[in-house]
């Protein structure tokens, strides 16, 4: 169930752009893009992670890393699986706009928001997180998902959603099925993998290490 | 000399596309030029085309693709003024015309897109296309420079392609004179000799180009 707060905060969020788009930053688009990254798709997909994460994951503290985190959903997801502190987790996107509203959506919710620099995407330092979370794989190149998996230790846990909704130009690294992406990363052990349908295409996820 | 450059990426057009291009170009124009080729997939004989290879990341889709023309490894001599053709338009007769400033890009004036409609804060629509485009290389490396930046994802969203981007996000151009260019679509007739024909908003087969 879409948490309403959070669709308050959206709406707010949302009016502020306007207003600012009146003498300030003209970027009404914004609005478009928040309201699509609260709506029930990327609830229930982000929900999905956390929850399926939470089966495998077993500890009640560590380091997470979402990355491609967006406007903040899948950090929020994983503090509710999560609430105690002694999970630490942290949520990066290369737009610096997410770093600001992902303040504004979830600022409550005791979660690092920062922006990576562009060129610094496959050069984060992620030797001391437990896992790496990323819902935004269909945007990202193939290399630099497998260069994440290279970096990291091999006890750090991965959890990577890809889709099969090619039509889009910014989705470039789409996959048919859950079992074709999941051998496509190379992963010592799949613990995972598993598609959740959406409005017109599948959402593909995969939980190892 | 010029370089003229054209894309093909995915599937839309086959490679007669290209090769028509560039022999209606060789036949019409005074001009020495070079013709390159930015493609994704090419089996068939290129002669007189260079054909230049994906520049691998970021990976671009479609329309997208025609930006990377600005990328500065865009393997093409950058002294050379250069020209782009999109594969669905006619050379009516030498396209390749030396301009007053090549500064900036030069673009193609869509100044049938009249009313209230273009004007929409929300569509972002414009009224330029990059049906051809007209550059010199060592003065756009800052298009490329803004494109290519952690809000790329952000611009592939927002904008339809990239003729909205370059007006949107302030990239300054030029346009050609209404005398170079003749819609199909919105221009059916008119009362001089085009150097291009344009297809924008019409599925061209290649028989239209002949």
């Amino acid at each position: 169930m879409l948490n309403s707060t959070i669709l308050y905060r959206a709406l707010k969020l949302s009016e502020k752009v306007y207003d600012e788009s009146m003498y300030g930053v003209d970027d009404l688009y914004r609005i478009k893009d928040i309201i699509h990254s609260v709506d029930q798709n990327h609830w229930n997909s982000k929900e999905w992670l956390a929850k399926e994460f939470y089966k495998h994951y077993k500890h009640d503290a560590g380091k997470i890393l979402v990355v491609g985190g967006w406007y903040g959903m899948m950090a929020y997801h994983l503090r509710q699986q999560w609430p105690n502190e002694r999970m630490n987790i942290e949520s990066t996107d290369m737009d610096p706009m997410c770093e600001v509203f992902a303040w504004d959506l979830f600022g409550d919710q005791d979660i690092n928001f920062y922006t990576l620099e562009s060129d610094a995407g496959v050069k984060i330092d992620i030797s001391e997180h437990t896992a790496i979370v990323n819902t935004s794989c269909e945007h990202m190149e193939q290399e630099d998902l497998l260069s994440l998996i290279k970096q990291k230790e091999d006890r750090t846990w991965v959890c990577f959603q890809t889709n099969d909704h090619v039509e889009l130009d910014c989705h470039i690294n789409c996959w048919p099925t859950a079992y074709e992406f999941a051998a496509s990363l190379g992963l010592r052990h799949v613990a995972y993998a598993g598609s959740q349908k959406q409005a017109g295409f599948n959402r593909h996820m995969v939980i190892g290490k | 000399m010029y370089n003229v450059i054209c894309v093909k990426f995915g599937t839309k057009y086959d490679e007669s596309y290209v090769r028509k291009l560039y022999q209606d170009i060789r036949n019409l124009t005074q001009s020495e030029f070079k013709f390159y080729c930015y493609t994704d997939r090419w089996t068939g004989p290129s002669d007189g085309i260079e054909l230049i290879c994906p520049l691998g990341k970021p990976t671009l889709k479609g329309v997208w693709n025609k930006l990377r023309l600005f990328d500065p490894t865009m393997p093409i001599p950058p002294l050379n003024k250069t020209y782009f053709f999109d594969l669905d338009v006619k050379i009516l007769k030498d396209p390749l015309i030396d301009l007053d400033h090549w500064s900036k890009i030069t673009l193609v004036d869509s100044h049938w897109k009249v009313g209230k409609l273009y004007n929409r804060l929300s569509n972002y629509d414009v009224k330029i296309n990059s049906s051809v485009i007209a550059w010199d290389p060592t003065q756009t490396e800052h298009i490329w420079q803004h494109f290519n930046t952690g809000l790329r994802d952000y611009y592939m969203r927002k904008y339809v392609g990239i003729d909205r981007f370059i007006v949107h996000e302030d990239i300054e151009y030029n346009t050609f004179d209404h005398l170079y260019i003749q819609s199909k679509k919105y221009q059916p007739e008119v009362d001089y000799d085009a150097n291009v024909l344009t297809f924008e908003e019409i599925d061209v087969e290649l028989d239209d180009l002949i």
